[in-house]
């Protein structure tokens, strides 16, 4: 299998404190990495620096061998490198259906003067796009709320709606930032159920979590970060029983 | 935060009242000196006391020198140039810390 | 009477416009755009220079969308790197930089004297018919932004301004960059501002650079976040809530005792201020918006 996502010992630091202290990692293609950790690990600021939201201090991020390190965010979106966040960033004056249009790569429809002057295949590539849109709604369990103000819905469903945005970009690589925080458990086994079937579809997933559980269950690897570094990694049923693994944690339950 | 409010109005009043033994007290003293305030704090650095200082000294000689030039109307648009250039350029300012502007 | 109200009504159309396009940068796009009155200014003269050179109006008008518009090319620019509070300081600078200039380049712009003697619109068909013209050809300009503006908003462009408006980073993060579509907006804005600007010189007649204080922003702000900003209807009955407080105080003088008219102007002032304080933390939507949100 072939690399996709190569993070080579990037740091992001605030003044004196590393956040994320030289972590290298790489992403097969189609493959589920979960990460685990503690709080304050620097799961979500690693992330924020593969998307962009942040910029790396040193070391290098390689998405299908290109170097990404210095390309804003929305560059790397384009590129199919695409994230979740953990606490959900909805459009919430936007209904669930406007969310994901809102997504959708429509460069032309988008300008000001199609708001007046709309040719014919305008016209038809947004009626397209508004086709896929209810498309992934209805795979995600959200075409009950299509036409609901985003900002009105719960968390959990919030959190889909976001999964949905980022579907509607063809992504090949998804960074998940703690999908199942808050969530009802039954939702927990859907997401999961609907990361799985992406998966078959050749999607590549990063996933941040706190419900090891789940976690084991979703990932082909597993990968436990403690204050900013890689503490082990491995295969998720196994990883997790690591004695460092065990004493970071603190003797809690794994 | 209260605290912190008052702490302002204090710092505040002090300048207004230092201001007012130089120039004209009027109610519209605080207004003019609002954008080139704000211009030198930028200047000197969001976040660092000294470079605040700094900065409104910087502001201060460069409007006077710049009054033989541009006459005095003109000062406030200087300020606000020198505002809009910081924020540009370096929006750290002199001294300051982490851009916090964007 | 009927002329007394004509005049107030194109005030008030004309404090409609200017909501509008700040509608379309703060209420669709939440950027704090708190320099709404140089492009009004520089409507105002731009058109009132060129007609008293003998251009006809209609061309003064464009020339006045076309100028204000492109004056918000740097400020939109500048826009890009800047947060909400420091986006207001420097609109409000920049507003006061544009004020001062007009005041100071007198070769152009004849400085504190102002420009008297413009050109009113419909002049040639009598005083009162031409109040009345005046008033029926804003009405027309206005209801077609208003159109306009909904149209935008409900378009591919419109959703865009709002996603930005709501977050912009997640929007990044979704592979759009914002950068040209809040020049775009401001641009847009700045344009309607211009031809607010060159129906009140039109309709004023005489235009001096005190006319164009911030105060006129704060007034437009006002309107609109009473009315609630984001909707059409909240700018339109913002600002005719706006005329009927700022026509009201002008009566109220002669009740509260001891208020001279310059003192007025400051109590209108404070007036604004707490409105907006009280519409803020008690009405965020408008009084005319939907009852989601409050203070947080």
């Amino acid at each position: 299998m072939t690399t996709m996502l190569k993070v080579d010992a990037v740091t992001r630091q605030f003044g004196g404190f590393k956040a994320v202290d030289g972590v290298s990692l790489q992403l097969k293609a189609g493959e589920i990495l979960g990460i685990a950790g503690t709080n304050g690990a620097g799961k979500s600021t690693l992330f924020a620096a593969i998307a962009g939201q942040q910029p790396a201090d040193a070391g290098q991020i390689q998405f299908d061998g290109q170097d990404i390190t210095r390309i804003p965010p929305y560059r790397r979106a384009r590129l199919g490198l695409v994230r979740t966040f953990q606490i959900p960033r909805e459009f919430k004056s936007l209904t669930v259906h406007e969310n994901l249009m809102a997504a959708a790569a429509n460069p032309q429809g988008e300008r000001l003067l199609n708001a007046f002057f709309q040719t014919r295949a305008r016209r038809e590539h947004e009626a397209q796009l508004s086709i896929k849109a209810d498309r992934i709604l209805r795979f995600l369990n959200l075409a009950r709320v299509r036409d609901v103000k985003a900002g009105g819905l719960s968390g959990g469903q919030k959190k889909l709606v976001e999964l949905g945005r980022v579907l509607m970009l063809d992504p090949r690589c998804i960074l998940l930032d703690e999908p199942f925080a808050g969530v009802n458990p039954v939702l927990i086994e859907e997401i999961c159920d609907r990361v799985r079937e992406l998966n078959g579809q050749g999607i590549a997933f990063i996933v941040i979590e706190h419900h090891l559980q789940a976690l084991k269950s979703l990932s082909h690897r597993m990968i436990v970060m403690d204050r900013g570094a890689i503490l082990a990694e491995g295969d998720p049923h196994t990883v997790l029983d690591d004695p460092r693994v065990q004493e970071a944690y603190m003797g809690g339950v794994v | 935060m209260l605290s912190l409010w008052l702490l302002v109005g204090a710092l505040s009043s002090l300048g207004g009242v230092l201001l007012g033994m130089k120039a004209v007290v009027s109610p519209e003293m605080g207004w003019e000196s609002l954008i080139p305030a704000f211009a030198a704090m930028v200047l000197g650095g969001i976040g660092s006391p000294v470079g605040a200082v700094l900065g409104a000294l910087l502001l201060c000689v460069a409007q006077e020198l710049a009054v033989p030039l541009m006459g005095p109307s003109y000062k406030l648009v200087l300020s606000f140039a020198v505002l809009a250039l910081v924020l540009l350029v370096r929006p750290a300012g002199i001294m300051g810390r982490v851009q916090l502007v964007r | 009477m009927i002329a007394y109200l004509c005049a107030i009504g194109i005030v008030a159309l004309i404090y409609c416009l200017l909501a509008l396009g700040l509608n379309l940068q703060f209420g669709l796009t939440r950027l704090v755009n708190f320099g709404v009155v140089a492009f009004f200014a520089v409507g105002a003269y731009t058109s009132g220079l060129l007609a008293l050179q003998g251009v006809p109006l209609v061309l003064c008008f464009v020339a006045a969308a076309v100028l204000s518009g492109l004056l918000a090319l740097p400020i939109g620019l500048l826009s890009l790197r800047l947060r909400d509070d420091y986006l207001a300081i420097v609109t409000l600078g920049f507003s006061e930089a544009v004020r001062i200039s007009i005041q100071q380049e007198s070769w152009l712009t004849k400085g504190v004297q102002g420009l008297p003697g413009l050109p009113k619109l419909f002049a040639s068909w009598g005083s009162g018919v031409s109040d009345m013209a005046i008033f029926a050809t804003l009405l027309a300009v206005v209801a077609l932004v208003a159109w306009g503006t909904v149209r935008l908003a409900a378009s591919p462009f419109g959703r865009l301004l709002k996603a930005i408006g709501d977050d912009e980073p997640a929007l990044s993060a979704l592979g759009k960059d914002p950068a040209w579509f809040k020049v775009q907006v401001f641009m847009l804005g700045a344009a309607l501002a211009g031809v607010a600007g060159a129906f009140y010189a039109h309709f004023i007649t005489f235009i001096t650079p005190e006319q164009f204080i911030p105060l006129i922003t704060f007034y437009v702000w006002m309107g609109l976040v009473m009315g609630g900003s984001g909707t059409v209807r909240g700018a339109v009955f913002g600002s005719l809530l706006l005329m009927v407080f700022l026509e009201g105080s002008r009566f109220a003088k002669d009740w509260i005792p001891g208020v001279s008219e310059v003192g007025m102007a400051s109590l209108r002032l404070a007036a604004v201020g707490l409105a907006l304080i009280l519409v803020t933390l008690y009405k965020p939507n408008g009084l005319f918006g939907g009852s989601e949100g409050g203070a947080k």
